[in-house]
Formats: C-alpha cells, structure tokens, sequence
C-alpha cells in the first residue's frame, strides 16, 4: 500500500490557517458565516438553557424532599469520630514546664474552646435536665417539638481542668489536661440503658507505664447520657457538646509518650483500621523539665 | 518479446522511485542500502552463465554435466552460499514492534500522567505527609493499563503476521540431482550452484538453471513475468539478455512439460526472484486510509488533552493550588479526556469483521485492510483464476451447420444441448479418441468437472467434455483400440490417431484427426450432416467460416475435428502404419464439426461486478490474455455492460475509421500492453476518464503497477488482485491488495493486504461490503466512546473551579473506560447495516471522515453534556441526602480534603471524620459512575442507528448489544456490591435508588436523539440535517 503524502510547506499551512480564521471571499470565521455562527450559537442557548432548567428543576425537587431538621440517611456516620483539645496537626502536646512561651499556646486554646461552656453562659442559654437519662424531645407526630432544649455542660464541671483554679490547666507543674471531645451526630445515643459511655486513656505499647496515673473530669470519664441525642443544629440551637478531660498526674517526663483515648460504649466502634479517629483518638505528649 | 526489456527497466525505475519516496522519509542510512541493492541488481543482470559452452560452465562451476558436483564441495559451497531458499523479508524486531505498541501519541500521555503520580507519591511520601496510596494505585493502574493495551496491540500485529506465515508451505520441496555420478532427491534448500539437477513436467524450478539438455521442455513464467503461455527451454543460448534467452529457467517456475537437466548458476535470494521478492518488500508501505484516519484523530485528542489540561494547571496555579496539586490536576484532566478504551476498541471491531471476512474466504493480513476495502473506488482484477473458473471448458459446438451451447457452469447445473443427432455421436466419438489427456488415478469420488488431469489445457477441457457427455472415456477408447498417433507439433498443427473400431467384426480402421479449424477443413472433402456425409462444397465452407468466425468473437478457442473408415481392403489388419511417413490418408477426410473452449466465467462473478457497479465501484480488467478474449469475459460478466461500445465497435458499425469516432461516445475501451507502452500517462490518465468500463489485455504485470498508480492520480481508492511475484509491486503500491490464496505465490502473499483463500472476485465484493459496514459501525462505537469523556471532564472542571468536593476519581474513570464501556462499544460492531450500504458511493476519503466535526461536536456538547447533568444531579443527590446540601458543597474542598481536620460540620451540624468525608467521596465516585452507565445505555441504544429511528432498526435485533448492555449493568453492580471494593476500587456499595436519579436523563437522550433522527430524516439538507447528522 502506498500513497503520495503531500508535504505542506510553512507558508501554505499558515495561509490556509488564516483562510480558516477569516476567509475574505465567503466572509466565513473559523469556517462559519456571521449567520451560521448566530445560529448555531442560538441553538446552543436554547440547549443549554433547557439544560440548566431542567438540572434546577430535579435539584430543586430533590431538595424539597430534604427534611430539613435531620439528614436522610447517616450511611457515613454509625459511630462517631473523637478529638482532643487543645489540637494541631500532629496531634502532639510538647512542652517545657518553666519555659512559659512553650505552653500558654495551648491554654490559650483551651480557654478560648472552654469560652462558651462558662457556667454564665450555659446557665442563661441552657436548662438543667435530669442526669443518667437520655433527653428525648420527640416531635409529636407532625407537630414538631421546636426549639428544642439543651442540657447545660458547666466548666466547672471539669474542676481541676476547667482554668478557673488552675489557670494553666497543670501546664506549669507538667500535668496536663487535655479535652477529649466526641463528634456530634444526629439521633446517636452512646451507651445503653444501664452504662454511659465513658473515656479511658491508655499508653501505647511500651509507653503503658510511662503515663502514669490519670484522673478523669467529670469523675469516671464518663459522658452523661442527659447530653444525648443530638436534635441537628436547626432545631437545637445551643447544644452544648460534653467533654472529658483528662489530667496527665505523673507522665515520665522528657520522653516522648503516645497515649491512645477511647470511647468506651457499646456502640462506638473503636477498632476500624481505616479511620484513625473513629472512637478514639491518638496523640503523643512529652513534658520536659529544664535543667 | 519488447516486453521483457521493458520490465526490468520498470523494476529499476521502480527502484529509484522508492529512493525518491525514502529521501523524505527515511534516514540516509536506509537510502544508501537501497542503492547497494540496486547495484547488486544491476550485476545480476550480468548473468553471462548463458552464453558460455558447457565446458567453460564445468569450469566455472568446478562440476561435470554428467557426474555432477562432488558431495564434499557441494557441502563446502552449501556452507559458503547458505541454503537455497529466499529468505522471508525482513521484518522489524519484535522488541521494536513491541515498543512502538507502548509508545504510541495516547500511550506517551498516560506515561506522563503516570509519571506525575509517582512524582506526587514520591514527594507526599518523602514529606511524611501521606493519607493515603491513590496515587501509587493510580500511577500503577496507569501503567497497566498502557501495556496491557499494548499487549493487546502486539499480540493482533502478531496474529496477523502469522497468517501469512501459515500460508508456507510446510512440506519440503524434493529436487532430483546428480553428485558423484549418482542420481538422488534432495530437499530443494540443500541445492548449491554448480549442481547438475534434473526438471520434468510438474516441477518447479529449484533454483536458477542454465539448462544443459531438454526434451520437449516447457516451463511456465507467469509468476515472474506474467506470460501466460509457456516458454520452451532448451541448451542453446538465443539473446544475449538473460532473462530472453532459452537456457535458463528460472527459481520458484514450473515446468509444464518434458524433461531437462542442467547446472545450476544461482540459489536462495541470488535468484532474480529473490531479487525481484525483496526489492518488492522494500517498497514503503503506507499507512491504510483508517491508520492515517485514527491516528490523526489520536493527535487531534492528544492535543486537546494537553490543552486542556495545561489550561487547568495554569487556572490551578493561578488561583493558588500548590504546584504539585496543580500537577496532579493536569494528570487527571488528562486520564479524564483521553479515550483510554478507544484503540483497543476500534482493534476488537476490526478483528471482529477481519474474522467474519476469514469465514467468507478473505483472510486479512493488517486489520486496517478491511475498512480500505469499503472505501475502495476501483478494482485491478485479473481475469483467469479471479474472474473466470481457471478451467478451460468447453463452451460451443458446431455440427449440423448449427452452433450448439455447452454447459459451462461450475457445477454442471446449466442446459446441455441436443445429443440425438448422428453428427454429434461422429464429432463426440472422435473428440473422444483423438485425446491423450487422462485422469489422474483415484478420483473417483470427485466430480468430473474438478478432477486433475495430465494433459494441456484443451486437450483436458475435451476429456472432461467427453466424460459428461459420452461417459467413461476410458473405457471407451480401451474398446477403439489405438493403432497409432501423431502428436500435435506447431507445423503441421494437428493429431490424429488410428484405432480399430469397437464392432470387432467391422474391420475398418478409423482415422481422428484434431485441429486448428482452417487446417482441418483443408484436409478434408465431404462434411457430414446428419449423420449423412455430404460433399463439402463452397456453401458449406461457407457457413464453416461464419461459425468459426462466430466463435472466435466470442473469444474462443476453436478446434475443428474430422475423421475417415479407411478400406479394409488397402489397410488391412496388421497394416504397418508408419507416423513419419503419413503412409495412410490425411486428406479427403470427413469433417464433423467445431467444438470451441473458454475459460468460463465464474458463476457469482456477473452478480458481484453488478453490486460493484450499484456500490460505485469501477472494475477494470487487467489480463495477460488476448484482447479479445479479454472483451468476451468482460462483457459477459459485465464489466463492459450490455450496449457499451469501445471505439473499434463504433468505426465498424458506422463503416468509418477508428480516428473519426468521437472518443467520447464510446463507454468502453479495451487496451492492449503493446498500445498502454506508447502512452505516456497523461494519456493514460485521459483514457480512464474518458471510458468507464476498461479492458486491458496483454499486459505484463509491471503494466499493472502503471495502471495502479494512474488510478490513484485519478483520486481513487484502487485494489488489486494478483498472483504472480511480479505483481507484488502493483500489490504493494495499491491501497490494498490482493493476493489470490490458490494460484498466489508467497512473494505475492507476502506484498498483499488481504488473501482472496477461493480466488473469487465475488469475495471481493463482500469484503467491500463488510468494509463499508465496519466504517458505519466503527463511526457509532467511536461516537459511543467519545461521549463519555464530558461527563469525566466535566467533573474534574467543577472541582477545580468550585472547590466542590471531587465527584469522580482517576481509577473510576478508568474503569468506565476499560471495563464496563468496552463491551458496548464493541457490540456496536453486529449492527445491521441501516439501508443498503451497497447502493451507495464509495466514500470519499478527503471529505468523508471516521470522526467529522458534527460527530464530535454532537457527542461531547449535547450528549455528553446530558449525561454531565445527570451526573451532577446524581452526586448533589447523593451529597444533600447524606448531610450535605449544594450551597454547602460549594468551596468546601480545602476544608473536606484537610486530613486533620476531623470535624468538619455539614449542614445539620453533624460532625464528620476525614475518613468518613472520604468514604462519602467514594460514594459520590460511584454514584457518578452509575449515572454515566445508565445514560450510556441510553447513548448505545442511540448509537445503534444515525438516520434511522431505532423503533425501525429494532431494539433487540443485535442479541450482542443486548447482552452487553446487561454485562455492563451487573459489572456495575458488582463493583458497587462486591465487599472489599471500597477499599480496593474506591467503589461504594450505595443506596438503590440512586442508580434511578440519572434515569430522566437517560430518556432525555433517547428521545432527544429520536427528534434529531427524524429531523435529519425528514429535512435532508436542512440546517437540522448539516449541523446535526454525524
């Protein structure tokens, strides 16, 4: 098989390159007229414009199924995630005791996490329910159950950890807290009827040893079942997450320590591998002294 | 014999036509080996080997023309010269083969795109920064899939080169040769020159042989030079040019007949068939119409992968995005837009068709051949063996001063004529016994029409008559016992025979006597009619002459037949009849009629000439035969159609002079080789303007190679048919060519695209056929495959402009591509044709493209742009659904792709882990995913037909197409639902009715394409039709 290829020289590619662009003799721009080109753009409008219209129809009928207090389906979200504060990127707290720049980071974003749980606040915005029990306010059939209350989480509630009578949250003395904090999902309940879900900090692997003793606010670590459900930021405007501290009473100090919290209840899954955070959370301490 | 001179001075121009052809394109390199050769072909013309006495070759050649060479130096020279067989042309390395199959202009892209992902992989993890291995999964899916598909590529490349492979013949040639005075067979390739070998009818010749002595020896050149008639050899040297002279018999002929010895002067690829072979493979070979199509479409994607993915880097960049991020960007947008699953798709579709058209007997050797066959515009056929049965038959009779027909058809299924009248017993009995040619032995089984025979042409058309008409001729002439015979020689140009007769009482010889009409009616005195002999007076001789006249217009060969009792008185039993003396009567005999043969044409050959000419298509006969031979075939399969004349019919039927025939009037034209020499080719060219139907006889099949080329001057897409080695050029040069599977010579096999397995034309026409339809199909798979890319763009646009959360991942769109898209795509390839394809003209190749404007532009603004809708409700549904509601979405990305941030709020005021963000990513992935598949079920249901409604078409007429649209869902299915997937695929199990959001979407293109169907229907060149038929 064989053929003669024709070789363009430059000129010719260029001249036929600027007859594509503006042809003098059809008056044709990129190989259409002005009215070839109204045309098919009218067209492309038209096209597009029932497109868009008939995107914006589905979206909005897709939203109007939307209940707009809760989401419709929490496929992502069977257990919920956990955090510590104060927190960075690499989930690591180091500091020296007597060196004041080093931590006052850190009880600065405490205070400023803890801002809204002072007891004023709370006490305005939030009622005083019934420990141990789960505060259900179910919507009665259609009629919603709106605004919904919550439960006051008062600071000092976190006694030595709360900053209000040890300002430095044990920084100074190298016994830290550090806020464990769950993730907020709507209609989940931790723990059973009979037992809250509660935090427990451990070391990890050889470092068991090296955390020391641990003391837990509110006492057991425990999340108290009043806080639950969460009713969706709408409806439960003042929600007020619980936390637990954990304060850190004798760590080994200058080394580095990992320390692993967990949520314990019955239904927070703490052992999936692909999510770091899903019940638990990880992260690593190392108290110095100067010398 | 002015042709032959000629025809190496073509095989020399041709040569320096491929240097000119090579300057541009190849290195200089392969320019100066092209000269050496040409050089080395010069020299071999200098054979002198001809022109010495047999002592001086004895001396040259350190051998006897008795004893032969002794084994020891033939096995030194063996050793020296290697074995005497051609060696097959050179083909590219397989590692080069290989590599071009990674390297080509997409290929190249994915590595880029590949390597960008390893840099990404390398700097996350060199930064410690590493949330999760996509990108080495990616980077390595990448690869894969560049050598899978290369892989994929190789192995067709592969398969095809072995067809031709298959097609040697396995079985070692034997030669007889005398070394040490003894006489034994050896294998062929164990020749050396110098070797005294012995050739007799039905051997080829072993190598180039000065022959010594000959008895009767005639060899057949056709596959080297294309004449049809046999050459007679013998020891004396006749012309001082090689290739002229009757000594030497060339490599890779056969002789028909007699017997020969003789020395050999050149073996292996020092032949001139060799020679002739591997210049012929050094012709460049272009690419297929469809090579050159895809390929440029490939630059045209490639470039606007770049383009666009360049535009988006800087875009990235522009906006802030970290240089690596942008890069990572780049990579994706061009993952999304490259047809990753399009070349293997368009190889599957063309294999299919090459398989389909193996059945019909067309094997395809470059996969690419079959859609050139479709846009053929003019086919170069042969006459014998392609067009007609290669078979001389009997076709007329004249006795009783009436022209009788004969059947002619393959399978004996035609009228035979009246047997009843006492001339025909007379003319049949000596048709019968004047005969040398018998059956080969053990043939009982076949039909007689196709059983071998030992004897010439002619002499085996009348055997085989005999035997239908009379039945067994051998049993027959055993009860007229031969006396004896006169063989036919060139001067006296008639046999005869002497037999007793079968009635052992009747005591009478008879005579036989065949002939060359004229010559026969010479010799005799009375004529029977009827059974009655009447005397042969002017009137009869008369109407003698317009039969034979009749008959030789018809282009046949014509033999007259007579017969004499001879007196048992003067001829007694035992009379000693003496065949140098003639001492017996040879004139005075009793003519009994005509009987005329032909090479019939083939039985499907006027059907498919037809179809050809309703499809557009030109056929030109190109023949070694007699012009008039040449016209009758042509005009009774129609390549001169009924009413067409040529100039020569016009000047007789007007009474004027052939110079005052207006050209133009006449529709046909037949040219003989002597007259197509004298023409340069712009008369050439002007000839096969002017006359649509063409005829060239007597043509070498260098001649072919001019026509060839004037046809492609003429703009048209040319095939040709050819056998013999010379063809190869012309088989080369055409667009495609093809090679005849039976009479075909390997180096003719070699040269051609496609091998005709039945060598009939019919095939052809078929092969056209399916040609065309591919081109159809392919166009459908292709706009198939090019829709999905927008809604795999638009996605990554989105991402990148909005900041939404990414709707759709690399290793998905992969999957889309490769996986679940492919088999669609490839079923488009059993669609019915959508009107009759073989009505229509060739395409035009410069204005009919695979993929037009309006075929791309339909695909991805207005297809394509639905299915991005549909997956764009999809996600936002899928997202609102889970806790994300759009105006959300918007901007979120840096925040949703943070991992450490583990708290992102959606709209509800739940908090999501970044795990769980990513998990939710998946299930957007796969929720687009689904989208593009349910509305590609839709595109592939559109894509069954352009113009037609598919209501006409029929939904489930392609049982492949159906098959393959539920493939595609339960892979779908399995990739959401299969456990493990998530983690592996990034494929989420998700919620069922998401699979029903793209649905509207999917109606949307259907009836959307059903009101473009029937605009293009209804308003054939509207606005409508132009801007929107692809």
């Amino acid at each position: 098989m064989s053929g003669v290829k024709e070789k363009k020289s430059c000129s010719q590619i260029m001249d036929e390159w600027k007859a594509f662009m503006w042809n003098p003799t059809t008056h044709e721009f990129m190989g259409r007229t002005a009215t070839s080109w109204a045309l098919i753009l009218l067209f492309y409008i038209v096209f597009y414009s029932f497109l868009t219209g008939l995107f914006s129809l589905t979206m909005w009928v897709m939203l109007q199924t939307l209940d707009p207090y809760e989401p419709t389906y929490q496929d992502r979200l069977s257990s919920p995630g956990v955090m510590i504060r104060p927190q960075s990127d690499s989930l690591s707290i180091a500091f020296t005791t007597n060196n004041t720049e080093s931590w006052d980071g850190y009880t600065n974003a405490l205070d400023t996490f803890l801002g809204s749980y002072n007891d004023s606040i709370q006490l305005a915005n939030n009622d005083n329910c019934t420990p141990d029990q789960y505060f259900l306010q179910d919507d009665n059939g259609d009629v919603r159950n709106n605004p919904k209350k919550s439960c006051q989480f008062n600071r000092t509630m976190l006694e030595n950890c709360s900053g209000i009578m040890d300002r430095t949250y044990g920084y100074a003395e190298g016994k830290p807290c550090v806020i464990i904090k769950m993730n907020r999902i709507i209609g989940f309940k931790p723990g059973n009827d009979t037992n809250p879900a509660y935090v427990s900090c451990t070391g990890m692997n050889d470092d068991s040893s090296k955390v020391g003793n641990i003391a837990y606010y509110p006492a057991g670590g425990i999340f108290n079942k009043m806080y639950f459900p969460y009713y969706g930021k709408i409806t439960q405007v003042n929600y007020s997450q619980p936390l637990v501290a954990v304060k850190f009473l004798n760590l080994t100090l200058n080394t580095l320590i990992n320390v692993e919290c967990k949520v314990v209840a019955t239904n927070v899954a703490t052992n999936d591998d692909r999510d770091k955070f899903a019940g638990r959370v990880y992260f690593s301490l190392q108290v110095s002294t100067s010398q | 014999m002015g042709k032959k001179g000629d025809q190496y001075e073509v095989f020399v121009e041709m040569g320096r036509d491929t240097n000119g052809e090579m300057d541009a394109k190849i290195k200089k390199k392969k320019k100066v080996k092209k000269k050496e050769m040409l050089e080395g072909m010069k020299k071999e013309m200098e054979i002198d080997d001809h022109e010495l006495t047999i002592e001086e070759l004895e001396m040259k050649y350190s051998t006897s023309t008795t004893k032969g060479m002794s084994s020891t130096l033939a096995a030194q020279v063996l050793e020296r010269d290697g074995a005497n067989e051609l060696k097959p042309p050179k083909g590219t390395p397989e590692y080069v083969k290989f590599a071009r199959q990674l390297a080509g202009g997409l290929q190249c892209l994915m590595w880029v795109a590949a390597v960008i992902c390893f840099i990404a992989f390398g700097i996350q993890f060199a930064q410690e920064d590493l949330t999760s291995y996509d990108n080495l999964y990616l980077a390595i899916t990448l690869i894969a899939v560049v050598v899978v598909t290369g892989c994929f590529g190789y192995y067709q490349e592969f398969k095809s080169t072995n067809i031709i492979a298959s097609f040697k013949n396995l079985v070692p040639q034997k030669a007889t040769v005398f070394r040490d005075g003894q006489k034994s067979q050896i294998n062929a390739n164990q020749l050396v020159v110098g070797d005294l070998v012995e050739i007799k009818g039905g051997d080829r010749v072993p190598a180039d042989v000065r022959i010594i002595t000959a008895q009767g020896c005639k060899v057949d050149n056709s596959s080297l030079t294309g004449e049809s008639e046999p050459q007679s050899k013998g020891p004396e040297c006749t012309h001082e040019n090689p290739l002229e002279t009757r000594n030497i018999a060339f490599f890779s002929t056969t002789c028909l007949e007699g017997i020969a010895t003789g020395i050999i002067i050149n073996t292996g690829d020092r032949t001139i068939i060799g020679r002739i072979a591997s210049l012929a493979s050094g012709v460049g070979n272009e690419k297929t119409p469809i090579a050159i199509e895809i390929e440029h479409f490939v630059d045209i994607i490639a470039g606007l992968a770049i383009f666009f993915g360049a535009t988006f880097f800087v875009v990235a960049m522009v906006i802030g995005y970290q240089f690596l991020k942008a890069m990572i960007f780049f990579m994706a947008i061009v993952v999304a837009y490259v047809p990753e699953g399009l070349l293997a798709t368009v190889t599957v579709c063309l294999s299919l068709t090459a398989k389909r058209l193996a059945k019909k007997n067309c094997v395809v050797k470059n996969l690419e051949a079959v859609e050139t066959l479709g846009s053929t515009s003019v086919i170069c056929s042969d006459k014998t063996g392609t067009l007609t049965q290669n078979r001389m038959t009997v076709s007329h009779l004249w006795f009783d001063n009436h022209i009788h027909s004969a059947d002619t058809t393959e399978d004996q299924s035609g009228q035979s004529f009246d047997q009843s009248s006492e001339t025909w017993r007379a003319l049949g009995r000596v048709a019968g016994l004047c005969n040398r040619a018998v059956f080969k032995p053990g043939q009982e089984e076949i039909p007689i029409p196709k059983r071998e025979v030992i004897g010439d042409a002619s002499e085996t058309a009348l055997l085989k008559f005999t035997e239908l008409t009379i039945g067994n001729v051998i049993d027959y002439r055993g009860r007229f016992k031969k006396i004896c015979e006169v063989p036919f020689n060139s001067t006296n140009k008639f046999q005869l025979s002497i037999h007793e007769l079968e009635d052992p009482l009747d005591l009478r010889y008879l005579l036989v006597m065949k002939g060359a009409p004229e010559r026969i009616l010479e010799r005799c005195s009375t004529i029977m009619i009827k059974g009655q002999e009447l005397p042969l007076d002017e009137q009869w001789k008369e109407a003698f002459q317009t039969a034979y006249m009749d008959l030789g217009s018809l282009g046949e060969r014509v033999l007259g037949f007579c017969h004499i009792f001879m007196n048992e008185k003067e001829y007694p039993r035992g009379y000693n009849f003496d065949t140098d003396e003639m001492n017996f009567p040879t004139s005075g005999l009793c003519f009994a009629g005509l009987i005329s043969m032909i090479d019939p044409p083939r039985a499907t050959v006027p059907d498919a000439v037809m179809k050809c000419r309703t499809a557009g298509i030109r056929v030109i006969m190109v023949t070694g035969d007699h012009p008039i031979t040449a016209k009758a075939i042509a005009a009774n399969v129609g390549i001169i159609s009924e009413g067409s004349e040529t100039v020569e019919d016009i000047a007789t039927r007007l009474r004027i002079p052939v110079e005052q025939v207006n050209r133009g009037d006449a529709r046909a034209c037949v040219i003989n080789g002597g007259q197509l020499k004298d023409m340069t080719s712009d008369e050439l060219d002007d000839a096969l303007r002017a006359h649509p139907e063409m005829v060239f006889a007597r043509t070498s099949p260098q001649q072919k190679l001019i026509i060839v080329e004037s046809c492609q001057r003429l703009g048209s897409i040319v095939a040709v048919t050819g056998d013999g080695v010379n063809d190869s050029p012309a088989l080369k040069k055409a667009d495609i060519g093809i090679a005849m599977g039976i009479a075909g010579s390997d180096a003719a096999k070699n040269a051609a695209d496609m091998i005709l397995l039945d060598d009939n034309f019919a095939s052809i026409v078929t092969g056209v056929e399916q040609g065309r339809l591919i081109f159809d199909n392919l166009k459908k798979s292709i706009a198939y495959t090019l829709t999905k890319n927008i809604p795999e763009l638009t996605p990554y646009l989105i991402y990148i402009t909005v900041s939404v959360p990414l709707p759709l991942g690399c290793i998905t769109i992969l999957f889309i591509e490769l996986a679940t898209d492919i088999f669609p795509s490839v079923s488009l390839a059993y669609e019915k044709a959508e009107s009759d394809i073989m009505h229509l003209k060739p395409r035009n190749p410069k204005r009919d493209r695979l993929v037009n404007e309006a075929l791309a532009v339909y695909s991805y603004f207005q297809i394509g742009a639905i299915q991005s809708f549909a997956g764009f409700t999809d996600y936002f549904t899928a997202m609102a659904q889970e806790g994300w509601l759009p105006l959300l979405c918007v901007g979120l990305r840096s925040q949703w792709e943070n991992p450490h941030n583990q708290e992102v709020q959606d709209s509800y005021g739940q908090e999501w882990t970044y795990s769980q963000r990513l998990y939710q990513e998946y299930t957007c992935y796969t929720v687009f995913f689904v989208s593009i598949e349910i509305c590609q079920i839709s595109d592939v249901l559109i894509r069954k037909t352009r113009r037609l409604s598919v209501f006409q078409q029929g939904f489930f007429r392609n049982k492949v197409l159906v098959t393959a649209i539920v493939f595609q869902l339960l892979l779908g299915n399995f990739l959401c639902y299969c456990p493990g997937m998530p983690n592996i695929f990034n494929f989420m199990p998700i919620r069922v009715q998401w699979w029903f959001v793209p649905v509207p979407f999917g109606i949307l293109i259907f009836v959307y394409d059903e009101i473009r169907k029937l605009g293009v229907r209804r308003h054939p060149g509207s606005w409508w039709d132009k801007e929107l038929y692809y």
